[in-house]
């Protein structure tokens, strides 16, 4: 029944009631539930905080109403070839950027949630996020931006960019 | 920060420009090595969007996507000044090409061109051509001719003929040839008892006053060759190349092996596998050229041949397109050979020591202007080691591969090896 609650248990173990129309934008909460028939046991989370799950959560009330995304089959063949980043909307828009001093920890929180528990949308917003936050930034600044350690050797480096020549403008 | 995740990165660079994906390759290994394994997921999609509907490329030969896509994002900008060697030739009034050289491939692009603009319909990579567009659609890219990266001009040797036919019904006969060099989009040659019949266009020459243009033939309307024989294609149908097909012509000597009246044969490959043949060889005129002539799609046509050959000397030509440059080795050459995938050249001597050399792939050998001294270009990629009296090879030889002006060649053949 759609309307029936469903227990979602986080990683803290703190559980989070949400009615099952809701818990089944997920295509991992879907299928378990489907798989487990009616059931008031808990679903754990180990993998999603507290504070994730609520947010992720915050997302599926928001977007309950939206079609389901084609299946990944269907989903290669419709848009491998038109990927775009800039056709995220105002609502996502806010929800994604959340609070500005953990932005980006907590951008990459719910990407992985979304990937975890198979939210396409939710992935795909997230994604689409942080490659409009690469877009147009050099090596050094998305280091700096993601904490990433350089481990090119200066020879490696200096090899890739010349290999990459064409790739920049002139 | 969970950066390390190679799904994730590769659906975040799904969504990205290509100049930023290759700085997000310089970021780290871990990046780059994502970037690389999974071009089917971030590169190929990039070159998809850059083809009109329906046109893209359907496979990959030895490059991959990646590397096509870098270079198909590169062609739109201003190039740094030696990144590539970029040549554009002026064949004739309405066509042009451009061979670009650099990166790790040879991109050649193949224009009609107005006076204001080169319209971009064909693009070759490494040989295979990658792209082309019927002449009445809205070219690829257009570059206009002022600003195109380089350019020079040569004045256009003779086009090589394919074939000579009559149009037919008439009111008075008129022969047409087609060109080698010139070949429309598609052959659009088809099978009938009574005659050749042709539809669409083709470009071709008027027999008797050299000039070229496009005819238009409809659906069905029969020609005649020449001569008023029939010469049949097997081809039962009308049909444009496609990208992996090669209309392929090769002379086939007389019967006594003298190089007299030339029989040409013309074939269809696809994928190099015959599908097409015309079972009788077009009449040909005499030529000093015996070798095989490989027309492959737009325009594009490059094969070697032998000239003038005696017991002891011969020249070897290079074509490309409609240009022809002699690559002349005049002693002790007796026999060449191009291997079946057009790859290898042998010359060998009949003597106790014969010296290979191995051209290794046939857009290695570069293109020059032959009305200039310049000969910057003409290097031949040659691995050499001797042979004994049976051809086979006789100690190691030089392991690596030689990029030498055919002058510096020569001049170390007649020093070092005899």
């Amino acid at each position: 029944m759609s309307d029936t609650l469903v227990t979602l248990t986080s990683q803290e173990g703190k559980p989070e009631q949400v009615p099952r129309r809701i818990a089944e934008r997920s295509t991992l909460l879907k299928n378990m539930l489907e798989d487990v028939g009616e059931s008031n046991q808990p679903i754990p989370l180990p993998n999603v905080s507290h504070k994730i799950l609520k947010r992720v959560l915050e997302y599926c009330i928001h977007h309950k109403d939206d079609p389901q995304p084609p299946s990944d089959d269907d989903k290669d063949s419709f848009d491998s070839s038109r990927k775009r980043s800039d056709d995220i909307d105002e609502w996502d828009q806010k929800f994604i950027k959340g609070k500005e001093e953990e932005h980006n920890e907590e951008l990459f929180q719910i990407i992985l949630a979304a990937n975890y528990l198979d939210i396409k949308p939710l992935l795909d917003l997230g994604c689409k996020t942080v490659a409009n936050m690469i877009k147009g930034k050099s090596p050094e600044q998305i280091r700096e931006m993601f904490n990433i350690e350089n481990d090119f050797t200066p020879e490696e480096e200096d090899q890739i960019r010349r290999e990459n020549e064409w790739a920049a403008d002139a | 920060m969970q950066t390390s995740n190679t799904y994730l990165l590769t659906q975040i660079f799904s969504y990205l420009p290509v100049d930023t994906i290759v700085n997000c390759e310089r970021t780290c290994r871990l990046w780059k090595d994502v970037s690389l394994s999974y071009p089917n997921q971030i590169w190929q999609p990039k070159l998809l969007r850059a083809f009109p509907e329906g046109c893209a490329p359907e496979r990959c030969g030895e490059e991959n996507w990646r590397d096509l896509a870098i270079l198909w994002g590169a062609w739109g900008r201003q190039w740094k000044p030696k990144l590539a060697k970029i040549d554009v030739v002026e064949l004739g009034e309405h066509e042009a090409f451009c061979v670009c050289e650099g990166f790790k491939h040879q991109l050649t692009f193949v224009a009609s061109h107005t006076t204001t603009n080169y319209d971009i319909r064909g693009v070759s990579l490494n040989g295979e051509v990658i792209y082309r567009t019927d002449l009445t659609a809205e070219p690829l890219h257009q570059w206009n001719v002022l600003t195109a990266p380089n350019r020079s001009t040569v004045v256009p040797s003779k086009p090589k003929q394919l074939c000579t036919f009559v149009r037919a019904p008439q009111p008075y006969p008129t022969i047409f040839t087609i060109l080698a060099a010139n070949l429309p989009i598609g052959i659009n040659l088809s099978t009938s008892e009574a005659g050749l019949k042709i539809c669409g266009e083709v470009y071709a020459s008027y027999w008797w006053s050299g000039d070229r243009r496009y005819v238009s033939f409809q659906q069905g309307e029969t020609a005649i060759l020449g001569d008023g024989n029939p010469k049949p294609f097997q081809q039962s149908a009308s049909s444009l190349l496609s990208f992996n097909e090669t209309i392929a012509a090769y002379f086939k000597p007389n019967a006594d092996g003298r190089l007299g009246d030339l029989d040409l044969e013309v074939i269809r490959l696809k994928d190099r596998k015959l599908i097409a043949r015309s079972p009788r060889s077009l009449a040909w005129e005499p030529n000093i050229l015996e070798e095989k002539l490989i027309v492959t799609g737009f325009n594009i046509l490059h094969f070697h041949g032998i000239g003038n050959q005696t017991a002891t000397t011969c020249d070897v030509y290079d074509f490309y397109l409609n240009h022809c440059a002699i690559l002349t080795l005049t002693d002790d050459v007796v026999h060449l050979e191009v291997s079946d995938d057009g790859r290898f050249i042998i010359v060998r001597r009949r003597e106790d020591r014969m010296v290979v050399f191995d051209v290794l792939k046939r857009q290695k050998i570069r293109l020059v202007n032959r009305q200039t001294d310049k000969r910057d270009g003409w290097f031949f990629g040659v691995t050499e080691y001797a042979v004994d009296k049976e051809g086979k090879r006789t100690g190691a030889g030089d392991s690596k591969i030689h990029f030498r002006p055919i002058d510096a060649l020569r001049n170390r053949r007649e020093k070092t090896f005899f």
